[in-house]
């Protein structure tokens, strides 16, 4: 069992059919290769700075992180606010809420020497699990080509529907190879984790959490993405990152910012 | 109603609630810091924001401030009341790890104003769960009498599926009580303030706290000024929601906050 993949002409209903069938959806070539090195060379001197603040166990030793890419990476927009992406994340999320916001927008650097992240779900920050609801959406962006040797994301296909307490199937474990440029699409309750780097070349990938809005967001754009930062970005982007109310009422603003949307 | 001391043991005020959908608590605070808020707050109500507000479901004799946070020093001592905080532990924390301040919203209901429409507050959260997502508690800075508004409260509508709404059958009590008191209720209970047939306006203060991994009612982190929010101690910092829930949801990288990233 691999994962499924499609291209940049397939109707979203597929992609969406796909995900839901299996958990996790490939998208092959969404961007260019050149606009992903765009984004590599924004996020260059983050990456060396401030990569190894958040290692450990989960984490690994050996991978690079970087939060919030938004705040400093502005090309990374493009993917965030992605047309086809968002069509994707309205499909999974919009049927459990009015309208959804950025989760997490994390960099991550998988260097040569790392081992196999451990198996989880994303959801799991979220104490609930109810059935036909999914809280959350990954989308993980191959910056570099993603190989079965440099530690492309594995993902347990069809674990979507496992019981809270299950671990899952082992046999169904794929990896997502894909080429600069290409998109994996995983739901929030579908076990995946990030693969050993057995190559001598570091794997680049920049994934991305939408989630229903009216949970919590797992990293406080507010505070990462502050006001005089997020108003530069267009209003699609400043939507995604919180800054508007979850129907009318959820997470009001009072105050002249113009980096609020109002509806 | 049941009406319980200051000397009451907060399990047995929390026991009452839970079994109720809501409760009083006479003599909680010293008429010293209720008479400071209503100082404080004296100049929003009657400035812009009072009436800005204004609608066919808040009232068009009613006056209301966001937010007090941000304007009043002494509220913390209400929004942050210790004793409080033990029976909002035992109703939310069985369900999250941390609480957080939902809003905090003044009230000055006029002579003339009509009963506001019966609601329940936890209706912005688009689930019902078979839990509790938040608590109100409501705080009258004004004597609170059955002629001038005391909040109205639909009697056994926590237990209630979605569907019912009140109608002329259903008792309604009304929260009469001095201030220094407050009244405690479930999000899932219908409640409304009351018509004012007085001479004079009833002042409240009526915040709300909901599970920590809901997206607060309204967005602290830009609607109270950085600089004010961090002359506050650390717990209110955390219920502002600068805490993230059980050390991963909703983290941020400023090591000034409480749960701030240090590296």
């Amino acid at each position: 069992m691999t994962i499924s993949r499609f291209d940049s002409a397939t109707p979203t209903t597929t992609i969406v059919g796909a995900l839901w069938r299996y958990g996790a959806a490939i998208v092959e070539r969404l961007v260019s290769s050149a606009k992903m090195q765009t984004i590599a060379s924004e996020l260059r001197d983050r990456f060396d700075m401030q990569g190894l603040s958040t290692t450990n166990h989960f984490n690994g030793f050996q991978t690079l992180r970087i939060q919030s890419v938004l705040g400093y990476a502005p090309s990374a927009a493009e993917l965030i606010g992605h047309e086809q992406v968002l069509a994707v994340a309205n499909s999974i999320l919009l049927p459990h809420c009015d309208s959804y916001r950025i989760g997490s927008t994390t960099g991550i650097e998988i260097l040569p020497g790392e081992i196999e992240q451990a198996l989880h779900r994303d959801d799991s920050i979220y104490p609930i699990s109810l059935p036909g609801m999914q809280c959350q959406l990954s989308v993980m962006w191959a910056i570099d080509d993603f190989t079965d040797q440099n530690g492309a994301t594995r993902v347990a296909l069809k674990s979507h529907n496992c019981m809270n307490a299950d671990l899952p199937d082992l046999s169904r474990i794929s990896q997502a190879v894909m080429t600069s440029g290409s998109v994996l699409f995983y739901l929030g309750s579908t076990w995946h984790g990030g693969g050993a780097n057995c190559s001598d070349q570091p794997r680049m990938g920049l994934i991305n959490t939408y989630a229903l809005g009216w949970l919590r967001q797992e990293v406080n754009q507010y505070l990462e993405v502050p006001p005089h930062i997020a108003v530069n970005y267009d209003e699609r982007i400043r939507r995604l990152l919180g800054y508007t109310t979850h129907g009318e009422i959820l997470g009001y603003y009072r105050g002249g910012h113009p980096v609020w949307v109002n509806d | 109603m049941q009406r319980f001391d200051v000397n009451t043991l907060s399990v047995e005020v929390a026991a009452s609630l839970r079994a109720d959908g809501a409760v009083i608590v006479d003599n909680y605070v010293d008429l010293v810091v209720i008479e400071s808020v209503l100082r404080d707050l004296r100049s929003e109500f009657d400035g812009e924001q009072g009436k800005s507000t204004q609608s066919d479901f808040n009232g068009y004799k009613t006056l209301r401030v966001n937010s007090v946070l941000d304007l009043s020093r002494d509220s913390v001592e209400l929004v942050g009341h210790r004793r409080m905080m033990e029976v909002l532990d035992e109703i939310l924390l069985l369900h999250c790890e941390q609480y957080q301040i939902g809003s905090m919203t003044a009230i000055e209901i006029y002579p003339g104003e009509t009963d506001q429409t019966l609601h329940r507050d936890d209706t912005i959260y688009p689930v019902r769960l078979p839990m509790e997502l938040q608590v109100s508690v409501m705080w009258p800075l004004t004597q609170f009498t059955s002629e001038n508004g005391a909040t109205r409260i639909v009697k056994g509508s926590h237990r209630w599926g979605g569907e019912r709404t009140p109608g002329p059958g259903d008792q309604i009590e009304q929260a009469e009580m001095a201030p220094g008191s407050a009244l405690f209720y479930l999000g899932s209970m219908y409640h409304g303030g009351g018509a004012n047939y007085s001479h004079t306006a009833r002042a409240g203060l009526i915040n709300t706290y909901s599970l920590g991994w809901l997206r607060s009612e309204v967005n602290h982190q830009i609607m109270v000024p950085t600089e004010i929010a961090r002359t506050y101690p650390p717990y209110i910092q955390a219920l502002m929601g600068y805490a993230p829930h059980a050390g991963m949801l909703g983290w941020h990288s400023m090591p000034e906050w409480p749960g701030g990233d240090a590296e």
